[in-house]
């Protein structure tokens, strides 16, 4: 298909927000607190707090690591995405097709697709732990990588086949039991927790405060599992989200706010989510070890303590936010078939998101996942970035493929695989764990996008 | 209707206290796991059954 065919298409894909958010659409504070409750309490929140656990963090790191990767992720929303999305008022998908031309948005798009699709795969897992209780499947365990028993790769496929079948049939029911979820999850969570130190013969905070530093997060890594210190909490904390802050994807999200300070209304989700909860299930983990229960699925660590409700409890926080997070692969894989329906996309979205979900190492190794999706959305943020704020003050062309008509701004281009090509290199060769990579390379992504930028546009002019 | 939608939040509320306070009560020693996990369960259909009809309606 024709560059020019896939541009059209893709446009049209993407109409229905071609303009700029306009003032009587926007929404008030209340709307950005309710999504960032509501979605920042997913499924995959019961397996971080466990990985931390049983990858040796100790309580300081976790309290005040959390805490700091927190506000940070809270600043990078409120003074770097959200004063950029009230200015241009675009979505993602039009104000990255102004700078780096409607190719290099096809290519971005498909990527972000795959990403979405992984990110899914993880949440139908963490619902299969829990629907694979009544019939007893041998649940995965911390260091498996792959299927470990026929009982797994059913449920899975059970799961994945219910879930993609609701997706196709629509969204907005479930998008609303979503919403009815939200505030009941969050508590079990936090009641699994305290019923969790229940078990531990703990009498007062001082007693507590004692198990917690030596039977929860003692320090010391479990059997396989590499040690993270209190920098690995921060920046694992901080760049979560980072596809969605520094990586600029909730552009789409607060061109809909009146401020920009409206940024700030992440801190409801990094901190009943991204902290508490995560401080749950990590304590949930630990006890269930203290007590001999070892399991490293949520499904059964949640259905040990709390009953059938803490089971229920792990197949909706999967089921609800993997709906959601395939409609969104859905919608990015359209580009690659715009000819098609959206069911039959959501349905090849589905399959790879089940077929994903399959590996436990998707569960088992999402801290690293987390970080490595963030990390290759990171450089177009910085693209972004630098084209809103540093672009203008050089004398340089702002939007430039969309001034100049251009298909691929290579300013871009080079930015975005030059950088991930830095990253791998700087993993492979030097040693440079993942959860590090993220701001190095944001920050070269800026000064990047600016010197090549500075070439590219004198070239392109001269050359016009 | 908005007495009705008053009620229908007061049974939540009760599913939130069914879902929490046992948690608390069993810290305390005060109820056995088993009682609190059948509370719990409890809170869960006392929640969904009256929240569906409130929580998240004529907001998108």
């Amino acid at each position: 298909m024709k560059t020019a065919t896939i541009t059209k298409k893709l446009d049209q894909l993407y109409e229905f927000d071609r303009e700029p958010v306009t003032q009587k659409n926007l929404q008030g504070l209340g709307n950005f607190l309710g999504i960032f409750a509501g979605e920042h309490i997913a499924g995959t929140e019961f397996v971080i707090g466990m990985l931390f656990v049983a990858h040796g963090v100790s309580v300081v790191d976790m309290l005040v690591g959390g805490l700091i990767g927190n506000i940070l992720a809270i600043l990078c929303w409120a003074f770097i995405t959200s004063p950029i999305a009230v200015k241009v008022r675009l979505s993602l998908y039009w104000h990255l097709k102004k700078i780096a031309g409607p190719v290099l948005v096809f290519i971005y798009n498909i990527v972000n697709a795959l990403m979405f699709c992984f990110l899914a795969g993880a949440m139908v897992a963490v619902s299969a732990t829990a629907v694979g209780i009544p019939f007893h499947i041998q649940m995965p365990e911390l260091n498996d990588l792959y299927p470990n028993s026929v009982g797994w790769v059913v449920t899975v496929i059970f799961v994945g086949a219910v879930i993609t079948a609701v997706a196709i049939m629509g969204f907005e029911s479930l998008a609303r039991f979503a919403r009815v979820s939200a505030p009941w999850m969050f508590l079990i969570f936090v009641a699994a927790a305290i019923a969790s130190i229940g078990t531990l013969d703990v009498n007062s905070f001082s007693e507590f405060w004692d198990i917690a530093k030596t039977k929860i997060w003692s320090g010391v890594p479990l059997d396989g599992q590499s040690k993270f210190t209190m920098w690995h909490v921060i920046f694992f904390t901080w760049l979560a989200n980072a596809a969605m802050h520094l990586g600029m994807s909730d552009l789409s999200l607060f061109r809909y706010a009146r401020k920009w300070q409206y940024g700030f209304a992440s801190a409801i989700g990094m901190f009943l989510g991204h902290y508490i909860a995560w401080i749950s299930s990590g304590i949930i983990y630990a006890a269930a070890m203290y007590n001999n229960f070892f399991f490293d699925a949520p499904g059964p660590l949640a259905y040990n303590i709390v009953g059938i409700s803490g089971a229920v409890c792990v197949v909706i926080a999967g089921w609800t936010t993997a709906n959601p997070t395939l409609y969104r692969a859905g919608l990015a894989l359209q580009v690659a078939s715009p000819n098609w329906s959206r069911w039959k996309v959501t349905l090849i979205a589905g399959m790879l998101t089940t077929v994903a979900a399959l590996f436990p190492a998707l569960v088992m190794k999402l801290l690293e996942f987390v970080a490595i999706y963030g990390l290759i959305l990171l450089p177009m943020g910085a693209v972004i970035f630098a084209d809103h704020y540093l672009i203008p003050k050089i004398g340089l062309t702002p939007n430039y493929a969309e001034k100049r008509e251009i298909n691929f701004n290579w300013a871009a281009g080079i930015t975005w695989f030059g950088l991930l090509l830095l990253a791998l290199v700087m993993n492979r060769v030097f040693g440079v764990e993942v959860f590090f990579l993220g701001p190095p390379v944001w920050i070269l992504g800026v000064f990047t996008y600016l010197v090549i930028s500075r070439i590219y546009q004198k070239r392109t002019m001269i050359l016009a | 209707m908005n007495n009705m939608k008053l009620v229908l939040k007061i049974i939540s509320y009760i599913g939130i206290g069914l879902t929490i306070i046992p948690s608390i009560l069993f810290l305390m020693d005060k109820i056995e796991l088993s009682q609190l996990k059948l509370y719990m369960l409890i809170g869960v259909f006392v929640w969904f059954g009256s929240a569906v009809f409130w929580v998240g309606k004529g907001k998108k």
